[in-house]
């Protein structure tokens, strides 16, 4: 865990005096001297309570992805102005220390409508900044866009379904990384690992149903995914509602029927199974891993380029919305 | 011809392994318990191994499937549920490696897993027995037919520990064996070196940027030091220590591959072949030491008592299995030149040894002076040479050092280190070298693993030092340990002008 070499906080204090707060806290702490930021990390937030909630995920990222986060609560009442804290972290690892800073932001009045103004001076230099969106999604006219060179967004806690159409606008404009679809990989990957076996291959070449269970907008993203990289109609796919996801899809090679599922077996247990006609059961087992929020947003961080399978899975799954 | 899953992203298809079985031959041993195990289940953790993938252990000791599936899940007992179901699937064979029998045995797991698994008849045979008995595995896997996938597969492959052979001749010896076995594009020769990431490192540090390979000439390079340094002793490895010494065990095959890739021209493709034919020409361009020259530019040693990391340290004449008159090398120093365009004239210098002040390993490149240094000698005093230092073990790293002016009204000057911490900007679990380098395996791509002409090399290199050694009955130089080697190895620079770095 990190710990914190030292705070600064300010109210209606300015872009300039936070810059040099921020040079001053490094300078008194030896081992605050060796910046590892590897990305300006920017969370746009509409209250405390979601900016707490950010900065506790960002505290357990900051041991494996080090970034000058900057947390903005954004209040467009009241006289324009800035309210700053910083805090700068170090965590000792072996004989060295790697430092980063927090900055929580609390942007009124007018100055709320122009944060990418607030945000451009404090982006570190020759690293991308990321735009992550923990709660609701930017509107497409928003400056911070502009300031961004990829997006994080949980399109479960942005709306769901209703937020697809908006999500799918934003991706034309940004890369995006989606946690929702991020914390469905072990999923994606234990049940497409089933067809690395020859043998099994085949039977994705004449599907005849395929059933995708799961609350909410993963089940969208998984009927999505699966058309869209099989090359099915939506009307082969089944919608069922679920407490996790599950996915059965049923196809036939060389006159025989196969039965492939991926399901949730235990807390941290996903259980896959084909059942081909005339041979054993054949069953996988994967663990599903760290899928907090940190977690997710850690591999957000190193993703680089478009998901385009993503992509295509998010604009086929506005179809099964429809 | 099968089309590609899709189902898995392009990543990922990349980077899982093809359905197949490890025959793990020495699976009670330790290097399947300490490392080849746990790797598998880290691999198997993070969803690259296939879902059709299983392991055939083989070994002498009287296992059943259960124990052998109990040890595996004991070397690895936090891995999960993903490791755990696969360890279900293992197979033991007990017997000799002489024995048709074992064979058979062996034959019957392997269709059994395929009918039951899906492995797709493929197989990877991995080595992990003592070196004496390599040729005579290799030699009963082509008299049972298993160096080459068995009907409906589509590779069979054979994984070699090192060392490969303990000079040039057994190593020359011992390729003719596995040639008339295994063609070389199925033999996958490991050091495990050349699975760290650092390692790897040296290829983009040096080809992926502009800045560096300019400078990475004797236009610019005084001279090149490599040092393998451990902290440990010999521990539980007397006897086999014995049998090695510092030369083999560390210089033949590590030094050799850092070396080569530290001196190798740019590869025109970053493929295996691209990549291991630069690395022959670079050994190929090593001078061969003279044997009259063996005793000045080579130092041999052995550690005497001592302290280290705040430990007592026993002598290496004490340790267990350890000859009390031994005379096999814990240290070598030596000097090599390279004759050819890029390298003429800049010496390289090599350090390795047990029962060293700590455990590093780093390539240091000292760069020539500026022609001419307008300070005054006073207000240059704090100033050494520039030098770019790759730190492969520990403290992963790379450091560029030059001069800067001390703050303050007067003037001087005084080296700074700047630091590049891999971990600081790369946040991703670093993978551990079996893992990497046993996917690469099952995957196919042989770029990181010893081609038979780059062990060639390694031994020409080599030899003639062992031979000489050999001849010479003086008595080895001694150093305590804890300490970094005999005055001999400081001499060994300071005749040149030089002296080695304190990593």
């Amino acid at each position: 865990m990190s710990t914190i070499l030292g705070t600064w906080s300010a109210e209606q204090t300015t872009v300039g005096e936070v810059e040099t707060a921020i040079a001053r806290l490094r300078r008194q702490e030896e081992r605050a001297a060796v910046r590892a930021a590897v990305v300006t990390l920017v969370v746009p937030t509409f209250d405390d309570h979601e900016a707490a909630a950010a900065l506790d995920v960002l505290r357990a990222l900051g041991d494996h992805h080090p970034s000058r986060a900057i947390v903005l609560v954004k209040d467009g009442a009241g006289p324009a102005g800035i309210d700053a804290e910083l805090r700068v972290h170090c965590i000792e690892r072996d004989t060295r220390a790697v430092c980063f800073e927090n900055m929580l932001l609390h942007v009124r009045g007018d100055t709320a409508h122009h944060l990418d103004s607030v945000v451009e001076p404090f982006t570190l230099p020759d690293v991308p900044v990321v735009v992550w969106l923990p709660h609701r999604l930017l509107t497409i006219d928003d400056p911070l866009l502009a300031a961004a060179d990829r997006l994080v967004v949980d399109s479960r806690a942005a709306g769901g379904a209703a937020a697809l159409s908006h999500l799918a606008f934003l991706t034309d404009r940004l890369p995006v990384s989606d946690a929702t679809w991020l914390r469905l990989t072990p999923w994606r990957r234990l049940f497409g690992g089933l067809f690395e076996d020859t043998r099994l291959r085949p039977f994705l070449d004449d599907v005849r149903s395929i059933r995708v269970a799961s609350r909410g907008i993963a089940r969208l993203l998984l009927a999505g995914w699966l058309t869209t990289r099989l090359g099915l109609d939506r009307a082969l796919v089944a919608l069922d509602t679920g407490e996790h996801p599950a996915v059965e899809l049923v196809g036939r090679a060389a006159g025989r029927e196969g039965r492939f599922t991926v399901e949730r077996t235990g807390d941290q247990e996903l259980r896959a199974a084909a059942e081909v006609a005339g041979e054993a059961r054949i069953e996988r087992v994967a663990d599903l891993g760290d899928r907090s929020t940190a977690s997710m947003l850690g591999r957000a961080l190193t993703a680089i380029g478009r998901d385009e399978v993503y992509e295509h899975a998010l604009a086929s799954a506005l179809d099964f919305r429809r | 011809m099968t089309n590609p899953n899709p189902l898995l992203d392009e990543a990922d298809r990349e980077r899982v392994a093809p359905p197949c079985v490890l025959v793990v031959f020495g699976a009670s041993g330790d290097l399947a318990a300490r490392k080849l195990l746990p790797a598998l289940a880290r691999l198997a953790s993070r969803h690259a191994l296939p879902s059709s993938f299983s392991v055939v252990g083989v070994a002498r000791s009287e296992l059943s499937d259960d124990e052998f599936r109990d040890r595996a899940r004991k070397a690895a007992p936090d891995a999960g549920p993903a490791w755990e179901e696969l360890c279900g699937s293992f197979r033991f064979v007990a017997g000799e490696y002489d024995h048709p029998d074992t064979f058979a045995r062996l034959h019957e797991a392997l269709d059994t897993l395929d009918r039951e698994r899906g492995t797709g008849a493929n197989r990877v045979h991995y080595l992990a027995t003592p070196p004496s008995t390599f040729g005579e595995v290799v030699e009963a896997l082509g008299a049972n037919d298993l160096n080459r996938p068995a009907t409906g597969g589509q590779f069979a492959r054979v994984v070699i520990e090192k060392p490969y052979g303990r000079d040039l001749d057994s190593a020359r010896e011992l390729d003719r064996r596995v040639h008339a076995v295994f063609d070389e594009s199925q033999i996958y020769r490991i050091d495990h070196y050349l699975g760290k990431e650092t390692v790897q490192n040296l290829l983009a540090l040096r080809f992926a940027n502009a800045i560096f390979e300019p400078i990475w000439n004797r236009r610019y390079v005084d001279h090149v030091q490599i040092t393998v340094a451990e902290a440990l002793g010999v521990e539980h490895r007397g006897s086999f220590y014995e049998q090695a010494g510092a030369l083999r065990d560390i210089v033949q095959n590590h030094v050799m591959q850092v070396l080569s890739l530290t001196l190798m021209e740019p590869p025109a493709t970053m493929d295996a072949q691209g990549i291991r034919d630069e690395k022959v020409k670079a050994l190929r361009a090593v001078e061969i030491l003279d044997p009259l020259d063996v005793g000045t530019e080579t130092v041999r040693a052995q550690y005497d008592a001592g302290w280290v990391e705040g430990e007592p340290a026993a002598g290496y004449r004490s340790e267990d299995g350890v000859d009390p008159e031994s005379r096999t090398e814990t240290f070598v120093a030596l000097r090599l030149d390279v004759d050819n365009w890029r390298w003429a004239g800049v010496p390289v210098y090599i350090r390795t040894g047990k029962r060293l002040p700590k455990r590093v390993t780093e390539v240091a490149m000292q760069f020539n002076a500026v022609p001419h240094l307008p300070f005054l000698a006073r207000q240059a005093r704090g100033l050494g040479p520039n030098a770019l230092v790759l730190r492969i073990q520990p403290d992963e790293g790379i450091t560029l050092r030059f001069g800067a002016k001390v703050p303050g009204q007067s003037f001087a000057v005084r080296t700074v280190s700047m630091d590049f911490l891999y971990g600081a900007a790369f946040a991703e679990e670093t993978a551990e070298a079996y893992e990497r380098l046993l996917l690469d395996a099952f995957i196919g791509d042989p770029t990181l693993f010893i081609r038979s002409d780059e062990v060639d090399q390694a031994w020409r290199i080599c030899d003639p030092i062992l031979g000489a050694w050999q001849q010479d009955e003086s008595p080895l130089a001694r150093y305590a340990a804890g300490t970094w080697g005999p005055k001999d190895a400081d001499r060994l620079l300071e005749r040149d002008g030089r002296h080695w770095r304190n990593p």
